[in-house]
């Protein structure tokens, strides 16, 4: 098919509009620029920046993971390690050993998703860089955040993720509960009085129904 | 001729040459600040004070680089191309007189007036030798053996001829007005007559025009031309060979801007003094500024305007600018014949 153009005026084919793309340009020199100078300006974050896995510490210095694995099973990309022990403190165990190799690192969510415990979550943390691959993989005290830094992004991430959760995590008060995701079939196929009904059986009967 | 002597020749010689390469070192610098500028940026800023020193970090970082040269290209062109582009375009400027009267070189007893070579036929000079730079692009694209390359120097050969001409006939309608084909010539007559530009308006606007495609600046950059043919010309190059490429490129703006400071807006000359009155210092001044503003138009019109399309291209050379070139050289030559007889 042809296409058809527009008949230009005169002064369009004697490209005289082009003065006034000059001058509009000219006028620009002379505005404000938009620019943030990066390092030395941060970027704004918020309590949705899914930034590098931290884990959370207690006020009192101790560390809230109990070195379940489950966060170390569910990682797609195996970034995690972690070497349990013994603690005489009432959560029992807790990990002697805490890596997460950050060149593995996929900053998917799935281990802050994982966690029973809010103890590992996803900081806003989003710089990390070095000359060597040693330098990347973070061991346990290098991880460690107090709690108190990361109570925005626990109360957002257990906002998204307690539609899967049988009994809902407390979420950041200042989220509208309006806004929160629908819950999930799954949470609400399981009877929630039920203490002998695991997630699982859920999945499975809501298969078979369908 | 005495010692002294070729040495005050060779110390002007240096002075224009560094100038021009400083000129092209500040241009690299003031055209990623203006484009910047252009478009709510700010630019280059953390090399030195305000950037200042990027064009000498852009330097050693090219120095440092990886020369890297295709399978297949030819190895002696590959290597001259860009060297075809850069000193022709450097040398343009020798004929361009950069300042009135002359300076006297301390130490030395000698006085040389402020132009490399003051030669007779200085405007065939500059035309001769500016038209050297188009082998550079040529030889470039197609001792890259690459396609992409080739068709860039094409394009930029068949663009340069469609707008010699009329840069020719503009440049000749103003060489009519004084009568010689020498620079400093026409700069004096200049001073006698008023700048050529009250006379040859139209001749002013076409040399504007073709001196944009001449250096293959936007929008006329069609031997480059990035979203068409990669990088053009010089997609093959790197390191010191690209910068040569890339200095070559403003020299011969900074030489364009010269000229046509020197053929229209009387060169050197400082407005209402008197020729025998300027101190040299401020007629370079002078000339610095005139060229400087020619200097931003390219920089400005490249951050305004897209690229014409090649059919655009050809039609403004040959069916517009070409007749109106004829025409203005046809009655120049008229009305000046009639005057002097
Ligand atoms: S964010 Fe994803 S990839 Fe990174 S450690 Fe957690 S589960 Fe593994
Ligand atoms: S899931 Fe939570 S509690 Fe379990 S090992 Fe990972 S961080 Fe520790």
């Amino acid at each position: 098919m042809p296409v058809l153009a527009r008949t230009l005026s005169f002064t369009e084919r004697m490209y005289l509009p082009i003065v006034k793309g000059l001058f509009f340009t000219f006028r620009v020199l002379f505005r404000k620029h938009i620019v943030r100078m990066y390092p030395e300006v941060g970027i704004p974050r918020s309590a949705a920046t899914r930034g590098q896995p931290r884990l959370s510490q207690n006020e009192d210095g101790t560390v809230r993971c109990v070195a379940c694995g489950l966060c170390e099973f569910v990682c797609p990309a195996y970034a995690i390690t972690i070497h349990g022990a013994a603690t005489e403190r009432f959560i029992e165990r807790e990990p002697r050993e805490f890596e997460i190799d950050m060149l593995r690192c996929i900053l998917c969510g799935f281990c802050e998703e994982a966690c029973p415990k809010e103890a590992i979550y996803m900081s806003d943390e989003l710089e990390h860089a070095g000359p060597t691959r040693a330098e990347h993989v973070m061991n346990k005290t290098q991880l460690l955040r107090p709690i108190s830094k990361m109570r925005e992004r626990i109360g957002f991430a257990n906002n998204i993720y307690n539609r899967w959760r049988k009994d809902p995590l407390p979420v950041d008060p200042k989220i509208n509960p309006a806004n929160a995701p629908a819950v999930s079939p799954i949470a609400t196929a399981v009877p929630r009085n039920d203490p002998t009904m695991r997630p699982l059986d859920a999945i499975a009967s809501t298969k078979t129904t369908r | 001729m005495e010692f002294t002597a070729i040495l005050a020749i060779v110390i002007v010689t240096l002075l224009a040459f560094g100038g021009t390469v400083a000129v092209a070192g500040a241009m690299s610098l003031a055209e990623r600040r203006v484009s910047a500028w252009m478009q709510y940026r700010i630019g280059p800023s953390r090399v030195g004070p305000l950037g200042l020193l990027q064009p000498i970090a852009d330097l050693i970082k090219f120095m440092f680089k990886e020369e890297v040269m295709p399978e297949g290209a030819h190895p002696l062109l590959f290597r001259l191309a860009p060297i075809l582009s850069a000193v022709p375009a450097m040398m343009t400027f020798a004929v361009v007189p950069f300042g009135l009267g002359k300076i006297t070189i301390p130490g030395l007893n000698e006085s040389r007036p402020l132009v490399v070579a003051d030669i007779p036929v200085g405007a065939i000079y500059f035309l001769a030798v500016g038209s050297l730079g188009v082998y550079g692009i040529i030889l470039g694209g197609w001792a890259s053996n690459n396609k992409f390359s080739l068709l860039g120097s094409i394009r930029s050969g068949a663009q340069m001829l469609s707008y010699e001409l009329s840069l020719t006939l503009s440049m000749a309608a103003a060489i009519l007005m004084s009568g010689s084909l020498q620079m400093t010539e026409i700069v004096k007559h200049q001073a006698e007559h008023g700048w050529n530009i009250l006379y040859q308006p139209v001749a002013f606007i076409i040399f504007l025009i073709a001196m944009f495609a001449e250096t293959n600046r936007h929008p006329f950059d069609f031997a480059e031309c990035e979203p068409e043919l990669v990088g053009g010309f010089h997609t093959e190059y790197s390191s010191m060979k690209f910068a040569m490429f890339f200095v070559g490129e403003y020299c011969a703006m900074f030489a364009m801007s010269g000229m046509i400071t020197t053929l229209f807006l009387g060169g050197p000359l400082v407005p209402f003094l008197p020729i025998e009155q300027t101190p040299w210092w401020l007629s370079v001044i002078a000339f610095a500024m005139k060229s400087g503003v020619f200097l931003f138009l390219y920089l400005w019109v490249r951050w305004s305007l897209p690229r014409f399309k090649y059919d655009q291209l050809m039609d403004l050379g040959w069916k517009k600018l070409l007749p109106v070139a004829l025409l203005n050289f046809a009655v120049t030559g008229t009305i000046v014949v009639l005057a002097n007889s």
